[in-house]
């Protein structure tokens, strides 16, 4: 897992357990240096983002439960570290990719893929922007992890973080360090390929 | 997250619709513009495993996390701007 400025260590924060009825949480302030009694709000405000790249990313629900679990015994455990120089959002996605990569690289899902395909998708031709149209909603879920199973592993990371439109491409460069320019190039890329697979899954 | 909406009698015929597949009830044509929009119309349609809270309490006890917000609050999809 990658942390950010793990030498920073603010004195860890009490974990407040007075509080027993179940409430909405308060939103985390912009500039947020959370605290363990933040937890449960960036639970709610990041945990569906969180599962569902793992959930797409592994395209194993139980591996993405437990993902998803693990990232956020990560996150609790880590949170003093933080030092809210980079969005919480970020810091997320980034402990994210890292466990989806580790856990991925762990086992067979390496051998389904190989470097062969990645000339395919770099040299597909295929409309980019005409609209895709899905008539059977209960299998869309399916459609799309069929897609992204085909793709490279940093096609799917991708096309995963820009569908979070909170993400800026600078923030999208940081988690997967690398540079803007390369996030557009490979962008391109990945959109165009997913959308020409995606359309032969109909 | 508002994908383009409109029942299949309305619709062009394309690719997707001449399934043969019989068609018992009215259905739906969701168009998306954008691969990313797809993509935020999965996740806010995605469930989330009651499963996964219930191991974060046990893991943490006095944390008081509570189930995510239901799906279908997520904001409509908008165009990143240029950057």
């Amino acid at each position: 897992m990658s942390q950010e400025n793990p030498t920073s260590s603010p004195p860890p924060a009490t974990v407040d357990a007075t509080t027993s009825a179940p409430a909405p949480v308060p939103a985390l302030p912009a500039n947020p240096r959370p605290t363990l009694n933040d937890f449960a709000t960036i639970y709610q405000e990041h945990g569906r983002q969180v599962y569902y790249v793992a959930l797409r990313m592994l395209s194993d629900p139980a591996q993405a439960e437990d993902a998803t679990h693990d990232v956020f015994v990560k996150v609790y455990r880590n949170l003093d570290r933080f030092r809210g120089e980079s969005c919480i959002r970020t810091w997320l996605y980034r402990i994210t990719m890292n466990h989806c990569q580790n856990v991925l690289k762990s086992w067979q899902h390496r051998n389904i893929h190989s470097n062969a395909d990645d000339v395919i998708w770099e040299t597909s031709v295929g409309p980019e922007e005409s609209p895709l149209a899905v008539l059977e909603i209960s299998e869309l879920g399916g459609r799309i992890q069929k897609t992204l199973d085909v793709l490279p592993v940093e096609y799917r990371k991708l096309l995963l973080l820009v569908a979070d439109q909170e993400l800026s491409y600078e923030q999208i460069a940081q988690i997967t360090e690398q540079s803007i320019d390369a996030v557009r190039g490979k962008l391109h890329r990945a959109r165009k390929a997913f959308a020409q697979h995606f359309r032969t899954t109909a | 997250m508002k994908p383009k909406n409109s029942k299949s009698s309305s619709q062009p015929p394309s690719e997707v619709e001449l399934k043969p597949e019989p068609l018992q009830e009215m259905q739906q044509v969701l168009t998306f513009e954008t691969v990313e929009e797809l993509l935020s119309y999965d996740r806010s349609e995605t469930v989330i495993p009651d499963r996964i809270i219930r191991n974060l309490r046990n893991a943490m006890p006095g944390q008081e996390i509570i189930p995510l917000k239901p799906t279908g609050t997520e904001a409509a999809w908008k165009p990143r701007p240029k950057e």
